[in-house]
């Protein structure tokens, strides 16, 4: 049987799945995000998680920063979309490939 | 003051021209910078002939030599100069071709005229900065400095494909630069493990690179062959030149025939050989059989052509063959021999570029068929363009002949085979020269175009006529001509065959009697 | 004057000539140019005559040097040659045949030329040639030789293109000149081997370094320099397998092929085996394939010249033919019979090509025997001078080919190398020369006139154009027939034959021309005697051989009459019966095809072969496939860049993956 925190550490492998194919699969920038705000999530819950099970406190504190980390950078994304928005009237990530080899 | 003229000449020589380009892109008229850019050439090959004049015929060490500091001290890299009967001889080549090469200009390039005249003069400056420097990282700097202009001239005021060709042209060459400079650098790094202090002097250099176990020699030889082989062109490093030929305007076809090609076997003859002799002497089957099969491949490629200038493109790769194949009999005569073709193939393969171009402005075609019968039209043209035939295929008179029978001697007495396969082709060089002639000179004068041509104008006949007096008397005065080179050649062949160092020193005039071994003992 | 200054100037007053006429007598009358080039040539002769029954003829050589022209290291000292001359017995000879007959033919061309606008330009090649055949035979080295030797070459190709306009002579011209090239590499690699073995390049300093021991121990050397000799010699003399040029060299105007593909430029060749004589001795390898050669040269050309109609072509052929004795003389060992064969050939063969010029200027460049006939009543002195030469070169008793044919016959059999076999094919060929000959001159002046009486160009203004306008010509070119005639009766008995001598009671060891080339032949001859043993011929088979070719010859001739009496179809009857065969020598035994097909074409295609496949297939292949793969992986390595995020983040995942499993595993 398992316990909680070993559920969660599943669930938060299955999240990280759902965020990264978020990333991988999205073409708006802005869902892209959100799936970057779930795999940031993800790592927070195996944070947790991990914490518990081994104890100590320090899995805590570190979703704490990460948190703090995760709005500083939907902050600036955001931000940044918005620029981008102004300037190319789009936010699909396929029409930003200046970096085309 | 003589002794000071001596001691400035090759100075003058490398940076007079340089000087002349800047003076001929500021003028305003383009055609009165034609006339200044005849007049520095004729200065500048009257100044040359200080050189033969106060030459030393009995010795061959570095004569004129000027030993300056160029580069910081700690590097080991100095401004050295200084002639030797090899370079005499292709320093006078090039500033007596020069300025018949500016003369062909005035009706061969119509458009930016200034730059083009300040290019070859750039062109001119390298050319004799190459074959005088001693210095190895000098010699590389005119070497690719040499390139810049060429690569302009056909560029600019090429044909129909002239970028393909001066691309392929540069390419080809910069690719051997590179592997030279490679060989060079690695050199220059072994001087240092052996000496303790950087030197790039080719007389100190000769001496560490002679000492060097064989396996290295081979190595460096081969870096250093493999440059100057693309530049003469040897089979099968050639194909850039048929190209480069074909879409070079008259002028720049001349000095590539005449004294570019000549860079590359004068490399050969100034650095591989006498630098690593043991490598030499195992690398010389192959260079000999490469150059036997150029002249054979090379001859019956120009026989094939319909293009004239393909044609005696081609046959540059054949007659340069011989002197290839010459100079690695190691002895005497192939290295006379040799070093006479170079100068004998500058004169009739330049006066053939420059009879191509006479026709070339008036019909603005090179096809063989296009022509036929100029002789009933064009006497003149007709006697010139025999003339230069004769010395192309080594009529006993011209100084083809002496080149090539010297070649041909030397390389009998080592390899008989080789000299006898070779000899074919002489036999093959009549074969599609004369072809030409029939083509070009000979036979019913049917196209209507032709019938109105003119004859050669007093200027072309003047440049050709040059050109012709030149054909013959190389091919009769060839005795006092050789005596500048006889020392020379001698020192080479000894120090070649007894696979020692090439010893030779700088005498630098005005300095004292005792000739000056500089740096040898710093 | 002294006598070197004398030779020097034997030498280049034809030089001279021919630059006064080439460069600065353009505009000239016609009269100034001609007497220029004239006496370009009769100055030397008269020099020549003076020099060689001077001090020539008293067993002096004179040598000259004009200049130093090559001079390399070699070994320790220095391979020295010297631009320098050299007059002995030998190029004495030549030297007067040479001058003599040049300005005979020299002045013959001043007339025959005189319808050609811008004769310069014909003089000075003319002289030109002069200038290099003189210094083919004065230089006392090979090198010096070996410039007159291309100059001959280079002025016979701008004088078979003389009429360039017509493409045909141009390539004739060009023909010439390049096979005589494939005999100049053998010359040039027999030179290269002297100075392996001597040295030196000089004649006598080769003849002197050249002892029997030497000898002994480089015996596949001096096989070589002679083989390599002889290459040189087909080349320029017109044998087998290099003759080809010749015929085709008659598209020149006929003085040039009196004056160098009959008298002189051809002859070289056995100029150069005599000057060699002492080398070549030492090879009997060398000179039976001399012999075989000469012989066979001399039967195979008399076989095409029996069935030709081109009044040149026939002579062409026959100077082959005639080449090939003197060189078969030379390879018995028999050189001074050789070079009197060449001294009375110079004298005929040049009377019967300018008789021929005269035929031809008559009629209006026709050329075809089949419409002449008859012409002797018309030009009488044309006629009886072209009949003596006939006779001398058929070997009628008494006339000069008598003596010096059947000295060369005898020889070919008694002789050092000498052999019955080479005897009997060499007296076929002289059975042949008989038959062509008389066929040709009956044809051309004898029976009935069967020129046509309308222009062959198609000019209707005149109906009886060539009969009515055929006549003698003006002295200018009939004394130089009826000079050449007398020497072509008188030239023989220099080389009577013993047996003769016996008869005549002349009391003499030598016959006047091996007593004259003694000195020159004497190494060669030591070297026979001693080595190769005594040969002695006796006087009765010296009679038999001479009956026995005098027979053939009147036996031939008689036939050749009663066949063409009835005029050129006379021979049809013989050629119908002959078939196929007559057809391939009517074609020359097609050797020309045959070379076509076996040397030019495949070098051909080789040409196009190494320029389309080796040049642009594999060269640049190999030099352009390089970049175009390091393009290639680029291009993929490029594409990977897609500029889209997500696509990089696939790499990442798939990175993270491979890198998850990579540490578990």
């Amino acid at each position: 049987m398992l316990t909680l925190p070993e559920i969660g550490l599943y669930f938060s492998f299955l999240m990280f799945l759902v965020g990264l194919a978020g990333v991988m699969f999205r073409k708006n920038i802005l869902f892209m995000m959100l799936s970057v705000e779930v795999l940031l999530n993800a790592a927070n819950l195996a944070f947790v998680c991990a914490s518990k099970l081994t104890g100590t406190i320090d899995g805590q504190v570190v979703m704490f920063f990460v948190m703090a980390v995760a709005a500083c950078e939907a902050a600036i994304g955001l931000a940044l979309i918005i620029a981008l928005y102004r300037t190319k009237a789009s936010i699909e990530a396929d029409d930003l490939k200046a970096l085309r080899g | 003051m003589v002794s000071m003229i001596s001691q400035w000449i090759l100075t003058l020589l490398i940076f007079f021209p340089l000087l002349g380009a800047v003076v001929v892109g500021l003028m305003k008229d383009a055609q009165k910078a034609r006339h200044v850019a005849v007049a520095i050439a004729v200065l500048e090959m009257i100044f040359s002939f200080h050189l033969i004049a106060h030459f030393n015929v009995d010795s061959a060490a570095m004569q004129f030599a000027q030993d300056l500091a160029w580069l910081p001290r700690g590097t080991g890299i100095r401004y050295i100069v200084g002639v030797d009967g090899l370079s005499l001889m292709l320093v006078l080549l090039t500033t007596i071709l020069c300025p018949l090469v500016f003369l062909s200009s005035y009706s061969s390039i119509e458009n930016n005229v200034k730059s083009f005249l300040a290019l070859f003069l750039v062109l001119e400056s390298a050319m004799v900065g190459a074959l005088v420097s001693l210095d190895l990282v000098l010699f590389y700097v005119f070497w690719e400095a040499m390139l810049i202009p060429m690569y302009f001239i056909i560029g600019v005021w090429g044909g129909k494909d002239r970028i393909y060709a001066t691309t392929k042209f540069f390419i080809y060459t910069v690719v051997g630069s590179l592997l030279m400079l490679v060989a060079f650098s690695y050199l220059y790094y072994l001087h240092y493990q052996q000496n303790g202090v950087f030197s790039t002097s080719l007389i100190e250099l000769y001496r560490t690179a002679a000492g060097l176990p064989v396996d290295t020699q081979i190595w460096l030889f081969a870096a250093t062959a493999v440059a100057f082989a693309i530049k003469v062109p040897l089979f099968p490093f050639h194909t850039w030149l048929p190209d480069a030929h074909v879409q070079a305007p008259t002028p720049g076809s001349v000095i590539l025939a005449g004294v570019l090609l000549k860079m590359g076997t004068y490399g050969l003859m100034r650095m591989s050989i006498p630098m690593f002799p043991e490598a030499a002497h195992k690398a010389a089957p192959v260079m000999i059989t490469l150059s036997v099969i150029g002249i054979i491949y090379g001859a019956l490629i120009a026989w094939r052509q319909t293009d004239i200038k393909k044609l005696v493109a081609y046959s540059s790769v054949s007659h340069l063959g011989f002197v290839v194949a010459g100079m690695f009999a190691f002895n005497e005569m192939g290295f006379t021999g040799a070093l006479y073709q170079m100068v004998n193939h500058g004169v009739s393969t330049g006066a053939l570029f420059l009879l191509i171009g006479v026709v070339y402005e008036r019909r603005h075609t090179r096809e063989m068929s296009e022509y036929g019968g100029l002789a009933k039209q064009m006497p003149w043209y007709a006697f010139f363009f025999v003339v230069a035939t004769m010395g192309s295929v080594a009529l006993p008179g011209t100084g083809g002949f002496i080149g090539e029978w010297l070649i041909l001697n030397g390389l009998f007495q080592v390899h008989p085979i080789m000299a006898t396969l070779a000899g074919t082709g002489v036999i093959l060089g009549a074969i599609y020269m004369l072809w030409l002639v029939l083509k070009v000179v000979w036979g019913p004068l049917n196209n209507e175009a032709n019938k109105k041509l003119l004859d050669c104008n007093p200027r072309e006949a003047f440049i050709l006529g040059t050109l012709a007096v030149f054909v013959f008397a190389t091919g009769f005065l060839s005795a006092p001509l050789l005596a500048h080179t006889v020392p020379t050649m001698k020192k080479l062949q000894e120090s070649v065959n007894s696979k020692s160092a090439y010893k030779t020193q700088l005498v630098i005039p005005g300095r004292s009697d005792e000739p000056m071994k500089v740096m040898m003992e710093k | 004057m002294n006598y070197q200054a004398m030779l020097a100037a034997v030498l280049l007053i034809p030089l001279l000539g021919s630059l006064l006429n080439g460069f600065f007598l353009r505009r000239a009358p016609r009269l100034v140019t001609v007497t220029v080039a004239t006496l370009a040539i009769a100055i030397p002769f008269v020099l020549a005559c003076m020099l060689v029954f001077g001090p020539i003829a008293a067993g002096e050589v004179v040598r000259t040097e004009l200049f130093n022209w090559i001079s390399v290291p070699l070994g320790g000292g220095y391979l020295e040659v010297p631009f320098a001359l050299s007059l002995d017995r030998l190029s004495g000879i030549l030297l007067l045949i040479i001058t003599g007959v040049g300005s005979l033919i020299h002045l013959y061309a001043g007339e025959y030329m005189s319808h050609e606008e811008g004769v310069y330009r014909f003089f000075a090649y003319l002289n030109l040639f002069v200038f290099s055949m003189l210094s083919l035979v004065l230089g006392a080295n090979m090198v010096v030789t070996f410039l007159g030797w291309e100059g001959v070459g280079v002025c016979s190709y701008l004088l078979i293109g003389y009429w360039y306009t017509d493409e045909a002579n141009a390539r004739a011209g060009m023909k010439a000149f390049i096979a005589n090239r494939v005999g100049d590499l053998g010359f040039l690699l027999a030179m290269f081997m002297s100075v392996k073995l001597f040295g030196s390049v000089d004649y006598s300093a080769i003849a002197s370094a050249l002892t029997n021991e030497l000898a002994a121990e480089n015996a596949p050397m001096l096989t070589a320099i002679g083989l390599c000799l002889l290459l040189g010699v087909t080349g320029k003399s017109a044998q087998l397998p290099l003759y080809i040029w010749l015929p085709d060299a008659m598209a020149g105007p006929t003085p040039v092929s009196a004056l160098i593909h009959a008298a002189t430029m051809v002859t070289s060749g056995i100029y150069l085996m005599t000057r060699m004589s002492f080398l070549l001795v030492q090879s009997p390898t060398a000179m039976t394939t001399i012999a075989v050669i000469g012989a066979a040269t001399a039967l195979f050309a008399a076989t095409i010249g029996l069935v030709q109609n081109d009044i040149k072509k026939v002579l062409a052929y026959s100077t082959v033919s005639q080449l090939g004795f003197m060189v078969l003389g030379c390879g018995v060992g028999a050189f001074q019979f050789g070079v009197a064969h060449l001294m009375t050939h110079a004298f005929f063969k040049a009377l019967l090509f300018l008789g021929a010029g005269s035929v031809i200027h008559a009629m209006h460049h026709e050329q075809d025997i089949r419409k002449m006939g008859g012409l002797i009543k018309k030009m009488p002195i044309t006629g009886w001078t072209f009949v003596i030469g006939t006779l001398a070169i058929i070997g009628f008793p008494g006339l000069s080919g008598f003596f010096s044919k059947d000295e060369i016959l005898y020889y070919a059999w008694s002789g050092t190398f000498g052999h019955p076999l080479l005897w009997a094919v060499g007296a076929c060929a002289a059975a042949c020369t008989s038959f062509y000959m008389v066929r040709l001159t009956y044809l051309v002046f004898f029976g009935e006139s069967r020129v046509e009486h309308t222009h062959h160009h198609g000019h209707a203004h005149d109906d009886h154009h060539h009969a009515h306008e055929i006549h003698e010509n003006p002295l200018a070119m009939t004394l130089p027939l009826m000079i050449l005639a007398l020497l072509s009766v008188v030239g023989g008995y220099i080389s009577m034959p013993h047996a003769i001598m016996h008869v005549l009671g002349i009391h003499a060891d030598e016959n006047v021309i091996t007593q004259w080339l003694s000195p020159v032949l004497s190494a060669a001859k030591q070297t026979m005697t001693t080595v190769y043993g005594e040969t002695h011929g006796s006087a009765a088979l010296e009679w038999g051989l001479m009956g026995t070719s005098t027979l053939i010859m009147l036996i031939m001739s008689g036939f050749a009459i009663s066949l063409y009496k009835v005029g050129p179809k006379g021979g049809e009857s013989i050629a119908n019966a002959m078939g196929g065969l007559y057809r391939l020598i009517l074609d020359k035994w097609r050797i020309d095809e045959l070379y076509q097909a076996a040397i030019i074409e495949p070098l051909k295609k080789l040409g196009d072969g190494f320029f389309k496949f080796g040049d642009r297939a594999v060269i640049e292949g190999i030099i352009n496939e390089g970049p175009r793969g390091i393009y290639l992986v680029t291009s993929v390595l490029s594409d990977i860049q897609s500029g889209l995020v997500r696509n990089y983040l696939k790499v990442v995942f798939i990175a993270m993956v491979a890198l998850g499993a990579w540490i578990l595993i």
